[in-house]
C-alpha cells in the first residue's frame, strides 16, 4: 500500500501530511493531530460521535478517507472555543442540562453548528432533523433541542 | 481500517477509465462501501475514488428531462427547486436517506451502484421511468432503470463502465408518492418502502400509473400486475383492496435482522393503501 499526500486545513491551520489511504479522516484528527473531541462510536455513519463540519457541511469523519478530505476545511469540535470563551451552543448545552455522559456532545455541537451557520432561526422540526444523525442514549434529546434552540437565539440577537 | 488498497484519484473520465478493472473498485461518498470494507475485512487491489470528477456532479434541467449526474448528492437533490417541482417523490425519498450527514456525501450513483433492495432514491426513479447512462472507453450506453438490477448488490454493469447519469422525464399532471417504513425515522433501512406515480383523468380514473417496491424482493421491484389492475379504473375501497391482494402476491419478502415475511406483506399492503387513501382525499 502506497502513501499518499494530502493538504487539508483543520481548524484554520494548514496541514501537509503523508499517510496511508486506509485511514479515515477520524484517524487522522485523534490519532496524527490530537484533536481528540470528535469520537468513534459505532464507526458506521449510525451514531453521529465522530461529526465534524467539512467544507460548511456536517459530515461522519468515520466514513471519509483522508484521500477524499484532500483540499478540504474542517471545523471540528475544538475550534469553537475561542481565548477561553465558549462558544454560545457549547454555553446553551450546559445550562439546559443537554449534556450528561458527554460522548455524543462533540458531535451534537457540529451538527448544531452546521444548521446554525445557514439557519439562524431554525425551528423544533428543522433542529430536530439537524441532530437525527446523532445518537444519544442519555437525554432524551429533549434538552439538546433546547439548547440549540437558546443558543440560536442568542447569536440571532447580535 | 483493517484493510489494505491502492488509492487513486483520478480528475477526468478519461483518467478513470484508464483505472478500471477486475482489480478495481469506485468509491464515490463511502458511505456504503467504507461500512463494508470495516465488516468484511476486504477491500479491492486498487479503490478508484471518483469524488474528484466534479463533471459528475449536475443536475440539469431541460424542457422534458431532467439529467442527473452520478456523484450528485442526496442534499443537492432534495434542495433542488427543479427535483422538487417535477420529481417530488424523489425529493421525498432522498430527504428521508440515513441522516444530514449521509446526505451530504452519499450519491445518487453510489445508491444505485449498490443495488440493495432497499435503496430508497431507486423507487421514485423507476416509477419516473429512468433511464441509465453507463460509460466505458468504448462509449456509451443506455439501460432502462429498473432492468439494472439482477439480484441483491448485482448490477448490469461490467469492471470497465461506471455509472454516468440518471435521466428522466419531468412529472406532469401527476401525483407522485414516497412511503417508507421503519423501526425510527432517523438512519433507518426501510423495513418496506413504496413509491407511487400517478395520473388521474377528469373523472378520477387512472389514466397512468407506476409502482415500485422496495426490501420486499431481491431487487427494487416494479410491480407490474398492481399496476395493470389499477389502470383505467377508479378509485374506490374495493379497488384498493383488490388491489393490495395482487400487489402481495408480487412480492417476495424474506425474514431477516429487520423484519419478517408476515409483517413485510402487511405493511406494504399498507403502504399501497395509504398512499391511494390519500389521493382520495385531495381529490
Amino acid at each position: 500500500m502506497e502513501k499518499i499526500k494530502i493538504k487539508i486545513i483543520i481548524n484554520k491551520e494548514k496541514y501537509l501530511i503523508e499517510t496511508y489511504p486506509n485511514r479515515t479522516l477520524l484517524q487522522l484528527l485523534r490519532e496524527d493531530i490530537g484533536l481528540t473531541g470528535a469520537k468513534e462510536g459505532c464507526g458506521e455513519g449510525e451514531c453521529g460521535a465522530c461529526t465534524v463540519i467539512m467544507n460548511g457541511k456536517a459530515v461522519n469523519s468515520c466514513l471519509i478517507l483522508v484521500g477524499q478530505s484532500d483540499g478540504s476545511e474542517i471545523e471540528t469540535i475544538e475550534s469553537l472555543e475561542k481565548n477561553g470563551k465558549l462558544h454560545k451552543l457549547q454555553v446553551a448545552f450546559i445550562e439546559a442540562g443537554a449534556v450528561q455522559c458527554g460522548y455524543c456532545t462533540p458531535g451534537m455541537i457540529m451538527s448544531a453548528k452546521a444548521l446554525l451557520d445557514k439557519n439562524g432561526k431554525p425551528d423544533e422540526t428543522q433542529i430536530r432533523t439537524a441532530i437525527s444523525g446523532n445518537l444519544c442514549r442519555c437525554t432524551g434529546y429533549v434538552k439538546i433541542a433546547e439548547a440549540i434552540k437558546i443558543a440560536s437565539e442568542r447569536m440571532h440577537k447580535l | 481500517m483493517n484493510v489494505e488498497f491502492d488509492y487513486m484519484q483520478p480528475n477526468s473520465l478519461k483518467d478513470l477509465f484508464q483505472l478500471l478493472g477486475n482489480e478495481s473498485k469506485i468509491i464515490a461518498g463511502g458511505t456504503d462501501l467504507i461500512p463494508f470494507f470495516r465488516k468484511t475485512e476486504t477491500a479491492p487491489k486498487n479503490l478508484i475514488d471518483i469524488s474528484q470528477i466534479k463533471k459528475l456532479n449536475y443536475i440539469r434541467e431541460f424542457d422534458d428531462e431532467i439529467e442527473l449526474g452520478a456523484l450528485t448528492t442526496f442534499k443537492e437533490i432534495y434542495e433542488s427547486e427543479i427535483i422538487r417541482e417535477y420529481a417530488p417523490g424523489l425529493a421525498d425519498a432522498s430527504s428521508q436517506i440515513g441522516s444530514p450527514m449521509i446526505q451530504n456525501r452519499a450519491t445518487i450513483g453510489g445508491n444505485i451502484a449498490n443495488a440493495s433492495p432497499a435503496a430508497d432514491s431507486v423507487l421514485p426513479l423507476i416509477c419516473l421511468d429512468a433511464v441509465l447512462t453507463v460509460s466505458s472507453e468504448e462509449g456509451d450506453r443506455e439501460v432502462q432503470l429498473e432492468d439494472f438490477f439482477k439480484s441483491k448488490g448485482v448490477t448490469d454493469i461490467s469492471p470497465n463502465e461506471i455509472i454516468n447519469k440518471v435521466t428522466f422525464f419531468k412529472r406532469r399532471n401527476c401525483k407522485d408518492f414516497f412511503k417508507k417504513v421503519g423501526l425510527r425515522k432517523g438512519l433507518v433501512i426501510a423495513t418496506a418502502s413504496l413509491a407511487v406515480k400517478i395520473v388521474l383523468d377528469a373523472d378520477n380514473r387512472i389514466n397512468h400509473v407506476r409502482i415500485a417496491a422496495g426490501s420486499v424482493a431481491p431487487v427494487p421491484l416494479r410491480c407490474y400486475k398492481t399496476e395493470e389492475y389499477l389502470s383505467e379504473n377508479i378509485i374506490d375501497d374495493q379497488i384498493i383492496s383488490k388491489a393490495k391482494d395482487i400487489l402481495i402476491n408480487e412480492i417476495s419478502p424474506i425474514s431477516d435482522l429487520r423484519s419478517t415475511v408476515g409483517y413485510r406483506r402487511k405493511t406494504i399492503c399498507e403502504l399501497l393503501s395509504r398512499i391511494l387513501n390519500d389521493l382520495l382525499l385531495e381529490n
